[in-house]
């Protein structure tokens, strides 16, 4: 079932449109058919006691000197009304004295006269009436109408409100398809907008502004949070282009002396190496490592800043390939640490096929460094969701926290002591910036049996 | 009234050898009869001496009602007149009535009767069939042994008294030209 709160709002407006007139008209019908009923009623009544009035009138000479055939005669005068079907006229006694009987209806005239008035039941309108002479009662008249006529009249009144009703409502529907476009369009334009927005994250459109009502004003607002929006994404964007010139420029200025330290202390060792105690050869091994790891960081993040700075290619990639090539890089850590790795087919994917074989080289690399005591294992799978493909890296290895979700992607986070495992705490930093560029998403989630799956998707590319 | 009514629709008797109750109904029937037609009458405004006045019903000959006419009128009224019954042998003491009843003792001085009463404005109302046709305004008939009667609206005229239509489409319509 539809419910009315996820009707759009221009079915609403026509809906609560037609209801209104529905249920005005339905009123106005009613009424005016009960006003109808009671006025058919009283006109009857009106009618039935003025041909009673009118017989009895006419009958007094008649009734009073016992002639019959001369009441019978007044009698058939009803024979004009087709709607009565019969009348009686009692003597003073109350006995009958004369009946008329119409042509249509059964007549089932009352044995003795009833209280003068009138009553409606089942089989009609009877009315009984005093017949007088000179103030004194010589008799009754009752007459009994059919209410057949009425009947005639409430069905054909209920056919035709049943036919206004209908032309009103498709009146009523083409009118207010039309009436109500002055309310629902600005709604539905600023709606429209807001869908755009969010589905383009595009700050430079704006819903058309209306009008100077209410939803003008909220259609003012929405575009001044717009404007406000997408200054702010402006000024965003700037500072982390300039954060990421600052890194870059910073890790490529820095490479040059790390690289005259490094350079310099093998020279110093080859010359002066002999010479030294067991004590400075310890000293000289640590100011050795820790100018190589500077120089390892210091290239992983100018790789970082280098991601997407040259541009991003969009093409078709061989997502195997990539794969393929990724295992070729790692070719001496996937011998050194005795893994073995599974592959599936997987779809192709678009992207920047450098960016996406290190991605894949990133996470193969984690998935072997982090590794436990068993021997590595490695399986990379894929599957198309919607229009994307999602691919998965699992591995044995040591797992993850699921609390150290949020600082894993984060860059040069570590989650280990620096001597527990090699790393600079850039990989999955660059992993996460490489998807995202990509309009992707990474996580990961616990391997079954233990380890780790890392998972990300990227847009499918069409079939060749 | 229920009496009368009652009365009205009854059939009576006319053959000759009619029973004595039969002679009785057929009495009480016209009595009310009588009080019937002076509904249905209208005098003139100087009949009457005030609106009060009583109607005066006067019996001419010999009265075969054996009461049933008081009976009748007692104590009833024509639009608003008290009515009075008084009797007579000379048409000419019954001058002063309304309505005088002439029985049928009297049917040999119709013409007598109509001489003195015919232009006053008295309902003349005989007992005998051709009382109307000779100058007379009403008379009782008998017809399918029922009680019925003939107006002469010509005499009803000339008394300046006005019947009802009603009254006259109950009646047989006679004219005095026929019976003289």
């Amino acid at each position: 079932m539809i419910r009315l709160d996820d009707l759009p709002i221009r079915r609403r407006l026509t809906l609560v449109i037609l209801a209104t007139c529905s249920v005005v008209l339905l009123v106005a019908i009613v009424l005016l058919a009960i006003f109808e009923i009671v006025d058919y009623r009283r006109s009857l009544v009106r009618d039935a006691f003025v041909w009673a009035d009118l017989i009895g009138t006419n009958s007094q000479a008649a009734l009073a000197f016992g002639d019959k055939d001369a009441v019978v005669t007044l009698l058939k005068a009803l024979r004009a009304e087709e709607s009565v079907e019969g009348a009686r006229v009692y003597d003073a006694a109350g006995e009958p004295f004369a009946d008329y009987v119409g042509a249509a209806s059964p007549f089932t005239p009352s044995p003795r006269p009833e209280a003068d008035g009138h009553r409606f039941s089942r089989s009609g309108l009877e009315v009984f009436s005093p017949v007088t002479l000179d103030d004194k009662r010589i008799g009754t008249i009752a007459i009994q109408v059919d209410l057949g006529g009425m009947y005639q009249r409430v069905w054909l009144f209920s056919g035709v409100s049943i036919a206004v009703v209908l032309v009103s409502l498709l009146l009523g529907f083409v009118l207010s398809t039309h009436l109500q476009r002055p309310i629902s369009a600005p709604i539905v334009a600023l709606a429209d907008a807001a869908r755009t927005v969010a589905e383009r994250r595009d700050y430079t459109i704006r819903a058309p502004a209306l009008g100077r009502n209410e939803i003008g004003v909220l259609t003012d607002a929405f575009n001044h949070m717009l404007v406000t929006i997408e200054a702010r994404a402006a000024e965003l964007q700037r500072s982390n282009q300039e954060l990421e010139q600052f890194a870059y420029v910073a890790a490529h200025d820095l490479q040059e002396p790390v690289r005259m330290i490094s350079s310099y202390l093998q020279l110093l060792e080859r010359r002066v190496g002999t010479h030294f105690d067991e004590r400075s050869r310890q000293y000289f091994a640590y100011a050795s490592n820790g100018a190589d790891r500077m120089g390892e960081m210091i290239r992983s993040l100018l790789d970082y800043s280098r991601i997407g700075r040259d541009g991003d290619r969009r093409e078709p990639v061989d997502t195997d390939k990539a794969v393929g090539a990724a295992l070729e890089n790692l070719h001496l850590e996937v011998q050194r640490s005795g893994a073995t790795v599974s592959r599936r087919p997987l779809p192709r994917v678009v992207g920047d096929e450098t960016q996406i074989v290190r991605l894949l080289q990133n996470l193969v690399s984690n998935a072997l460094k982090f590794r436990g005591t068993a021997p590595p294992h490695v399986t990379i799978s894929g599957r198309r969701v919607g229009g994307s493909v999602e691919i998965a890296v699992a591995d044995n290895g040591i797992g993850i926290n699921p609390q150290d979700g949020s600082k894993l992607f984060a860059l040069f986070q570590r989650l280990h002591r620096v001597g527990a495992y090699p790393g600079t705490g850039i990989g999955l930093a660059s992993c996460k910036k490489i998807v995202e560029r990509h309009g992707g998403r990474i996580w990961f989630e616990p391997n079954q049996g233990g380890g780790t799956v890392f998972l990300f998707t990227l847009s499918e590319a069409p079939d060749v | 009234m229920a009496f009368v009514l009652a009365a009205a629709s009854a059939g009576v008797g006319a053959g000759a050898g009619a029973s004595e109750s039969q002679a009785s109904r057929e009495y009480a029937v016209k009595a009310a009869f009588l009080l019937n037609f002076a509904q249905f009458v209208e005098w003139p405004a100087e009949a009457f001496a005030s609106p009060d006045a009583p109607l005066r019903i006067g019996v001419l000959g010999e009265d075969p009602f054996a009461g049933a006419l008081d009976a009748t009128v007692a104590g009833e009224t024509v639009r608003e007149h008290p009515i009075e019954v008084e009797r007579a042998d000379d048409p000419h003491a019954l001058a002063d009535c309304h309505l005088v009843f002439v029985a049928a003792s009297e049917e040999r001085r119709i013409d007598e009767v109509i001489a003195a009463l015919g232009d006053r404005p008295i309902l003349t109302v005989g007992d005998m069939e051709d009382f109307a046709r000779r100058g007379g305004v009403l008379n009782f008939l008998i017809d399918e042994r029922k009680i019925r009667f003939a107006i002469n609206p010509t005499a009803a005229k000339a008394g300046g008294l006005q019947i009802n239509a009603q009254l006259l489409n109950l009646a047989k319509l006679v004219d005095a030209d026929h019976g003289r």
